[in-house]
């Protein structure tokens, strides 16, 4: 017998069914809805941190005492200037820490120096900071770990140039400028020693931290500089920029390249059918020119000079001997108040065992070790000192500095030889030059490098500069097969610290720092005694009497 | 199209509501026991910085000043991490459990007031909490004859505000998870101690030549830690970070509203 079925019970049964399932689409739907609204607003969440952290877009406010923190008007230009020419700022930093001073073993004048070099870290660092987001993009900052990443910051140093560590290294491009940390980023002032207290050394005290000034003058020569071109001249049988055996064996290649890694571009310029020195030129090299200079090019570079040019001319002496280029060198030098001699300097060897003690009568008496006798003052030659590098010289000639210098000039020996040096006559081709021992009354110092900067014409123009190095210091060989040694890889540094000095004009970006001001404190024992009994005692005491307070009213209610 | 006065929350009904959130967080005795447990510490702390002779004799005021907002100890930070969840971990787990939930819900308030409302409470407990800080400061000014620079304590609290209000929003968006209190409040501690703790270990071996900007600005601006002891601690603020407190503090809040909206569509 067929079941006969109610047709209500059947329709609860399906709506019952189909509830269940539009309450599961419904659950699955609101789900959805949850987890893409959250996924929408976390997505929408990530794209404004990255919309508001934008240098446009964030500031800083700065209410630390004296607002040490807001960076200058004269500091944010240079970063807007970066911006408009889309340069990227690079600031590496190789910083020391202030406990490598304060170890017990360093001498007392060294360890006193720690709180300044801990003072002047921080400062760093917060003004680091700040360029970093006041640059945006435009800046990046690369703190070295020096004593945890040993290789890799060394690698970079290395790769900077660096010769010591606790610099800030700015780099735009190629050019670069490092800052030392307490010479240069630091006004540190030594007190006298007190007359009733000889014996003890008055602590040194951080008058002002100039890091930003320093970082905002080396931002703005960096600016300046913009595209460094230096010319060579090709004319007047300069030194070829490879060796005639076309393996570079005595050519100027390597410093072309040492250039071209300062951030040089390098080009030719013939003088004798170019008129004048290109309007682009920064420096112009005459690498030991052998044949007379023309007068229309020694014009050139005359008129090149006053309108704030600048040259390096290498020249040492040469077997055709003095003739018609000296004359033509004659004619170039004499506005600069130098003069060439035509004679070959020899100088004693030193003795490396004791170095009063000197050998004659020897060939290798032709290369000229320059160690002593260069300038401590000028930016060149102090930091060769400082590195206790010496710069070697073949063929060497002497240069003469006019007695009064010509208006409008001034001069500064770079190099000079020691005092056990002479004159020889510059023998025939492939002939070998006398090996006599000379009379003492001959032997003296000669001056073989020297610098002569140029008032410039206009009052708004730039200092011109002449720099001539009387002698073979930047072949990759050696003038003479039988000395050993690289004359280029000897002068390497020299060579490349002489054409940057050269070019570079120190722009000083002058901000406002002023004197350190630190609140002090001075807090008796008997006070601090006080403190503990109110702040550990008193006030939290007062609180849990509030708790059991509070405990009391609510089990009252 | 709604017009703007619907869309405003009204303030009265917000107002309300958190004046209830208040009350129950002032008459429990937790709270003030947990005041005068962090006073206790914080006490302690500065008085081992007053006993520094480096610090007492010829220091920095102004490094004293962010030793004690600090603490010797980092307690500041760990406090700061450690309160919002005690204070949030009853919003809504504790009103889940009991079903009192339910019956807010069916008031005539909206869900997103409720969730401000709370939250606003909990953040006016959470200033209260730290005015003594500024109070005890002025005491020490008064006493020891201090000269206080008043900006670096103001940006001291804008910074201890505006993590408190990202930690406090944090702490109710686990609160409406679950209604487990306990799980609520350590869920709510561990994303606060992971916020503390793991920026700063990413950031070490971040790499600036190789990762994403994208990856290295959510990096600097997660990493709270170092914008309280580099900006807000030492007077200088930086807006990028207050748009990353602000906006994290929404985007939970909304989280949040959503969780508490999900509950009546279930």
């Amino acid at each position: 017998m067929p079941e006969q079925t109610n047709p209500e019970q059947t329709n609860a049964g399906r709506s019952r069914v189909e509830g269940k399932s539009f309450g599961r689409a419904r659950k699955l739907g609101i789900a959805v809805t949850v987890v893409a609204t959250a996924a929408v607003a976390i997505a929408v969440w990530g794209v404004l941190q990255f919309v508001l952290t934008r240098a446009k877009l964030r500031t800083t406010i700065d209410w630390s005492r004296g607002a040490k923190f807001t960076i200058s008007e004269e500091t944010k230009a240079l970063i807007d200037q970066l911006r408009t020419r889309e340069d990227k700022l690079e600031i590496h930093t190789f910083l020391r820490s202030h406990l490598e001073f304060a170890r017990p073993q360093n001498p007392p004048g060294v360890q006193r120096v720690a709180p300044i070099q801990e003072a002047c870290v921080r400062a760093t660092y917060d003004l680091l900071r700040r360029l970093d987001y006041l640059g945006g993009d435009q800046v990046t900052v690369k703190i070295h770990d020096i004593y945890r990443d040993i290789r890799a910051s060394g690698n970079r140093a290395n790769e900077l140039g660096l010769s010591d560590l606790n610099v800030v290294t700015v780099k735009i491009g190629l050019r670069k400028r490092s800052l030392d940390l307490l010479r240069q980023m630091a006004d540190i002032e030594l007190p006298p020693v007190e007359r009733n207290r000889p014996g003890q050394l008055p602590n040194p005290v951080l008058r002002a931290y100039k890091g930003e000034e320093a970082i905002a003058s080396a931002l703005g020569s960096l600016l300046a500089e913009e595209e460094l071109t230096a010319y060579w001249v090709t004319s007047f049988d300069t030194a070829p920029f490879h060796g005639p055996t076309g393996n570079a064996g005595d050519g100027v290649a390597p410093l072309a390249r040492a250039m071209r890694d300062s951030g040089f571009r390098n080009k030719k310029l013939d003088l004798r059918r170019d008129a004048n020195v290109p309007q682009d030129c920064r420096l112009l090299i005459l690498a030991g020119p052998e044949a007379p200079l023309s007068p229309r090019a020694v014009g050139a570079i005359h008129a090149y000079v006053k309108n704030g040019g600048r040259v390096l001319m290498t020249t040492g002496v040469t077997s055709a001997g003095a003739g018609s280029s000296q004359i033509s060198f004659k004619r170039l030098l004499q506005p600069y108040g130098m003069s060439l001699g035509d004679k070959w300097v020899f100088n004693a060897l030193r003795d490396p065992q004791n170095p009063t003690d000197f050998r004659f009568g020897d060939l290798r008496c032709s290369r000229i070790v320059v160690r002593s006798g260069m300038n401590r003052s000028h930016p060149v030659t102090a930091r060769l000192l400082q590195r206790g590098e010496p710069v070697e010289l073949e063929r060497a000639r002497s240069i003469s500095l006019a007695d009064p210098m010509p208006e409008g000039t001034q001069a500064d020996i770079l190099l000079s030889t020691h005092s056990k040096s002479w004159l020889v006559d510059v023998p025939p081709f492939n002939a070998r030059p006398s090996l006599a021992v000379p009379r003492k009354a001959d032997q003296r110092t000669f001056h073989v490098g020297a610098c002569v900067e140029v008032e410039p014409a206009t009052a708004d123009g730039k200092k011109g500069r002449f720099c001539v190095v009387a002698g073979l210091a930047f072949r990759k060989g050696t003038a003479l097969g039988n000395l050993a040694g690289s004359l280029f890889q000897a002068n390497r540094l020299f060579g490349v610290y002489l054409v940057n000095w050269l070019v570079r004009d120190k722009k000083f970006v002058p901000v406002a720092t002023g004197e350190r001001h630190e609140a002090k404190m001075n807090v008796a024992p008997t006070q601090v005694g006080r403190a503990k009994l109110w702040l550990v005692w008193l006030v939290p005491g007062l609180f849990l009497s509030c708790s059991f307070l509070m405990l009391f009213w609510r089990r009252r209610a | 199209m709604a017009d703007a006065a619907s869309i405003a929350v009204p303030r009265s009904r917000l107002w309300t509501l958190a004046k209830k959130e208040l009350f129950s967080l002032v008459v429990s005795p937790i709270s003030w026991i947990i005041l005068a447990l962090f006073y206790m510490l914080r006490g302690a702390e500065t008085v081992q910085l007053l006993l520094n002779p480096a610090v007492a004799q010829n220091g920095d005021v102004d490094g004293f000043v962010m030793g004690y907002l600090i603490g010797a100890f980092q307690s500041t930070l760990y406090m700061a991490v450690l309160v919002p969840p005690i204070l949030t971990m009853r919003a809504f787990a504790e009103e889940k459990r009991t079903g009192s939930l339910e019956l807010l819900m069916t008031a005539p308030v909206r869900d997103y007031e409720v969730v401000l409302g709370k939250w606003l409470g909990a953040w006016v407990f959470y200033a209260i909490l730290w005015t003594p800080t500024v109070l005890i400061l002025a005491g020490l000014q008064l006493w020891l004859g201090l000269d206080i620079a008043y900006g670096q304590v103001f940006t001291s609290c804008l910074g201890m505000m505006s993590l408190g209000s990202l930690l406090l929003a944090a702490g109710l968006f686990t609160s409406s998870l679950t209604d487990n209190q306990l799980l609520a409040s350590l869920t709510s501690i561990l994303f606060g101690l992971g916020l503390i703790m793991v920026p700063p270990q990413l950031a070490a071996t971040a790499h600036v030549d190789v990762d994403s900007p994208f990856y290295l600005v959510l990096l600097d601006q997660a990493n709270v830690a170092r914008q309280l002891q580099l900006f807000f601690f030492r007077g200088h603020v930086d807006t990028g970070h207050l748009a990353f407190y602000v906006s994290t503090t929404v985007l939970f809040l909304f989280l949040t509203v959503r969780v508490v909206e999900s509950r009546k569509w279930r």
